[in-house]
């Protein structure tokens, strides 16, 4: 807040009271920092018992110092396979969404079964079928005259496993998505369709660039927790933080090392990304403001 | 890369070897096929190695990607990795005059066949199975994983395995040791000759644990351990107070692997790296990399081994 | 008033479930009539005034605007675009003003122009302008709603949809959410359209407004029309005693 709106606009000459508001403020601003130092405390002291805690396990501390940057180069590929992932998820989940609300028998269909059988069964069998069975399918179309579309159903390591993350985290994101469409009042729907809008245009002017901002920090968190769901893509030799910390823990049986670097690389990651996070809720709370 | 061009490029090579050859030497074989063919066209092989299991496939620290490199970006280096099998691996690409490349999926997403033409071959000490023979080509071995009996250092009564008939002996649970107790163990290529009777077996999660409840007293709780040959003398340089009894009473065949289902034929190759195995044993190339990451030999049986008689490229 | 009528409603039903809100309303009017509907909550009077451009589906009758003739039942593709055009031909003002809270008060208005009529930003901008200056806010052109008081918000909400020039405009309730200050400057702008000759159908509350500007006023009990006559007439001597039940307690 700024001293600007103390000042009451249109009145000449400053607010004869403008002292009592100056010190009502200053001790909001008081009292606000003396509780964000008590949370840091509490933080520190949190921090202290952990690493209290994790010293007690057989590790040797300075085996991670020494070989930490194996796993640091995965944070590049960790990163780039989620933000990759959660473009595509989020534009499954904008049609997915789509279709649960149609009234089209055929998107509603398509898209209800899309969501029920990926939240139906675990990411990582996901995973497999695509990397596994999608070019067995991708043999028999090819045999069947289509070698360019058999061809398409072969996706390498890294394919696979952003076309995995994303149908998964875009079945959950469905359900997102359509809360957030829902989420718009009945009215603007109605003064739309008043206006002599199709379904389509009101979707696009009206409710979605509404919607997306109940959505955007709900996509803020689908990103955070993909960052560790990507973890599973490892089993196709992709070599990020997971990949790297696990098979290096391998070479001098320091798993217990290996894996703390890990999920502090990863806590670092989310920690980043809720900063980021925050940052985007604020703006998208003062909307609409001119 | 674009496809036809592709296939395009891989016939110009396969046709201008095939007039070099034609010109220089009238006895040469016929030209390369399939698989084969594509790979020497293409310069490189494609290898699945799980850097998971050292001293045969480890990981190296820093950034050590070679630098002239013709392997694709999804792939790696030879200098990425140290082990056993990477350096047969290496030899036996530097062979066939082409570059080791190498990818790295799951141990579990090698063994099943079903490559999808993602990697020609695994050069990962696969052990050869009937199960496995039904989705993948075995090459010639390269080396085996002698099984042996170990007893307790105190042990006097036993000369021999013979001598564990009807005795207490540890395995881990479902594995290729219990099926030789058992006297279900078939191995293809080798001929098993079961002379451990009516053992009393005691199965474990791990072979280490049976190793360790020997470790406790000659009989406590065992008489005997049943495991791989370089696993009991691990624990034994480790001071488990255990030895080995006898010879080894079998072997398991580790070889490299080809899948079955690859779009193009890839007999030829297969035969290919069948011959350069040979070879790499005859040289002793083999057996120099084993000294060097065993201590020992363990190539030998491999050597003897009668890859024809799997009767898979029939 | 005489001549061919600009909105013809035949034994109009609707049905919610098994409420039976509207009961077999049967309607005309006049082009530039100012029609004012009263009657009790829950009469039905929404409902109906919805129906008229199928914001609610019809269970039953047919409905003729502007010569397009719309019936209840299932939909072919030429009764949405039936339904197209006719929303085309009203403006409707809701109590809630339902401005689009993303956009200035000038996109709001050239919204329907750019995107339903397709016409070219650099001609809607000056509509927009003129339209706006109509309701007297153009120096709000480019606010926020959140910006505006409610009074301004349903000005524009007005503008909004006189910019797609309809022949008729519905409005149901636009001053029961305004604190009483500012109905005075909604009501000015909709007399300002009457006295401009726009056929206009109104649900109010206001007596005054409705005594002075409506050529007829229709009261609507339990889905049905009970009573409409000019407003000296019904609100003087009303026929009905459901009326003069009614009137007597909005009258005070
Ligand atoms: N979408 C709906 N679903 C179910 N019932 C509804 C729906 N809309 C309206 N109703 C019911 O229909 C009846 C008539 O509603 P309507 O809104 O038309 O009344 P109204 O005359 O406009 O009342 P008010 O003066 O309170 O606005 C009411 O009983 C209402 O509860
Ligand atoms: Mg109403």
């Amino acid at each position: 807040m700024s001293v600007e709106t103390l000042r009451r606009p249109g009145l000449p000459g400053a607010d004869p009271d403008l002292r009592m508001g100056l010190e009502l403020l200053a001790t909001q601003r008081r009292a606000q920092l003396i509780q964000t130092a008590k949370i840091g405390v509490v933080w520190g002291a949190l921090v202290a018992f952990l690493t209290t805690v994790l010293l007690q396990l057989r590790i040797e501390p300075s085996y991670i110092g020494e070989h930490y940057g194996f796993v640091l180069e995965g944070v590049l590929t960790t990163i780039g396979v989620s933000l990759v992932s959660i473009m595509f998820a989020t534009l499954l989940a904008l049609f997915g969404a789509l279709g649960r609300l149609s009234r089209n028998s055929m998107a509603q269909g398509i898209s209800g079964f899309y969501v029920s059988i990926i939240r139906g069964t675990p990411l990582l069998i996901q995973i497999y079928i695509i990397y596994l069975g999608l070019p067995q399918i991708g043999q028999q179309v090819r045999a069947l005259g289509f070698p360019e579309l058999g061809r398409w159903l072969t996706l390498d390591a890294l394919q696979s496993g952003i076309l995995a993350l994303s149908l998964n985290y875009g079945a959950y994101m469905t359900e997102i998505f359509r809360a957030g469409i829902q989420s718009i009042s009945h009215g603007q729907r109605e003064s739309a369709e008043a206006l002599g809008m199709s379904r389509w245009q009101m979707m696009r002017r009206i409710i979605l660039p509404q919607a997306i901002r109940v959505i955007i920090p709900d996509i803020g968190n689908q990103f955070i927790a993909m960052q560790k769901d990507s973890a599973l893509v490892s089993v196709m030799g992709i070599w990020e933080i997971t990949y790297r910390a696990n098979r290096f823990a391998r070479k001098d049986s320091k798993f217990m090392e290996m894996f703390l670097l890990a999920a502090g690389l990863y806590w670092i990651l989310t920690i980043v990304s809720s900063w980021i996070q925050s940052r985007l809720e604020r703006r998208m709370a003062q909307a609409y403001e001119r | 890369m674009n496809p036809r061009k592709w296939s395009l490029t891989s016939l110009a090579a396969v046709m201008g070897g095939a007039l070099v050859l034609a010109a220089c030497a009238p006895a040469a074989p016929p030209a390369p096929t399939g698989l084969l063919a594509d790979i020497l066209a293409r310069g490189t092989l494609v290898v699945s190695t799980d850097p998971a299991y050292p001293p045969q496939s480890e990981l190296v620290e820093g950034p050590t990607r070679a630098a002239n490199t013709q392997c694709a970006s999804d792939q790696h280096t030879a200098t990425e990795f140290t082990g056993f099998d990477i350096d047969v691996a290496v030899e036996i690409a530097k062979r066939l005059g082409v570059e080791a490349c190498f990818v790295t999926p799951d141990w579990t997403l090698i063994i099943g066949g079903s490559w999808a033409d993602r990697w020609d071959i695994s050069v990962g000490s696969m052990t050869i199975t009937p199960e496995r023979m039904e989705v993948l080509y075995f090459t010639q071995p390269y080396y085996t994983t002698p099984a042996a009996f170990f007893v307790h250092q105190d042990n006097t009564t036993f000369s021999q395995p013979s001598d564990l008939s009807g005795k207490k002996v540890g395995v881990c649970a479902g594995c290729t040791y219990e099926y030789f107790l058992d006297k279900t163990l078939s191995i293809p290529g080798e001929t098993i000759n079961f002379i451990v009777e009516d053992a009393s077996i005691n199965g474990y999660d791990t072979d280490t644990s049976a190793l360790q409840d020997l470790a406790l007293g000659d009989g406590v709780r065992l008489d005997a351990v049943l495991t791989a040959l370089p696993t009991g003398q691990g624990v034994i340089a480790d001071g488990l107070p255990l030895k080995q009894l006898g010879d080894p009473v079998f072997f398991e065949y580790l070889a490299a692997a080809v899948d079955k289902s690859h779009s193009k034929d890839a007999t030829s190759f297969v035969r290919r790296v069948t011959e350069i195995m040979q070879q790499m044993h005859a040289d002793g190339t083999l057996l120099r990399l084993s000294q060097q990451y065993y201590g020992e030999d363990l190539t030998s049986a491999a050597a003897q081994f009668d890859v024809g008689a799997l009767g898979q490229l029939s | 008033m005489s001549g061919e009528p600009i909105i013809q409603v035949e034994s109009l039903h609707k049905w919610f479930g098994l409420l039976h809100v509207l009961r077999g309303i049967s309607l005309t009017v006049e082009p530039q009539e100012v029609v004012v509907i009263i009657g009790p909550s829950g009469s039905g009077k929404s409902t109906l005034l919805r129906c008229l451009n199928f914001l609610e589906e019809p269970s039953a009758g047919t409905i003729t605007l502007d010569e397009i003739t719309v019936s209840a039942g299932p939909r072919t593709h030429t009764d949405r675009q039936q339904i197209m055009a006719l929303r085309l031909r009203t403006g409707m003002v809701f109590q809630e003003f339902n401005l689009f809270p993303h956009m200035t008060a000038l996109e709001n208005v050239i919204e329907g122009l750019v995107t339903v009529k397709k016409m070219p930003q650099e001609q809607a901008i000056p509509m927009g302008e003129k339209f706006l200056d109509k309701v007297g806010l153009l120096d709000k052109r480019d606010v926020h709603p959140i910006r505006l008081s409610g009074g301004q918000k349903q000005r524009v909400a007005i503008a909004r949809a006189l910019a797609m020039e309809p022949k008729i405009m519905l409005f149901d309730e636009p001053t029961s959410a305004l604190d009483p200050e500012l109905i005075g400057e909604v009501l000015a702008v909709m007399k300002q359209l009457a006295l401009e000759g726009m056929t206009m159908l109104i649900v109010t509350h206001e007596m005054g407004f409705a005594k002075e500007v409506a050529d007829r006023i229709i009261f609507i009990d339990q889905g049905q029309i009970v009573e409409q006559s000019p407003p000296e007439e019904l609100l003087a001597n009303p026929k009905e005693e459901r009326t003069q039940r009614f009137l007597s307690q909005v009258l005070h």
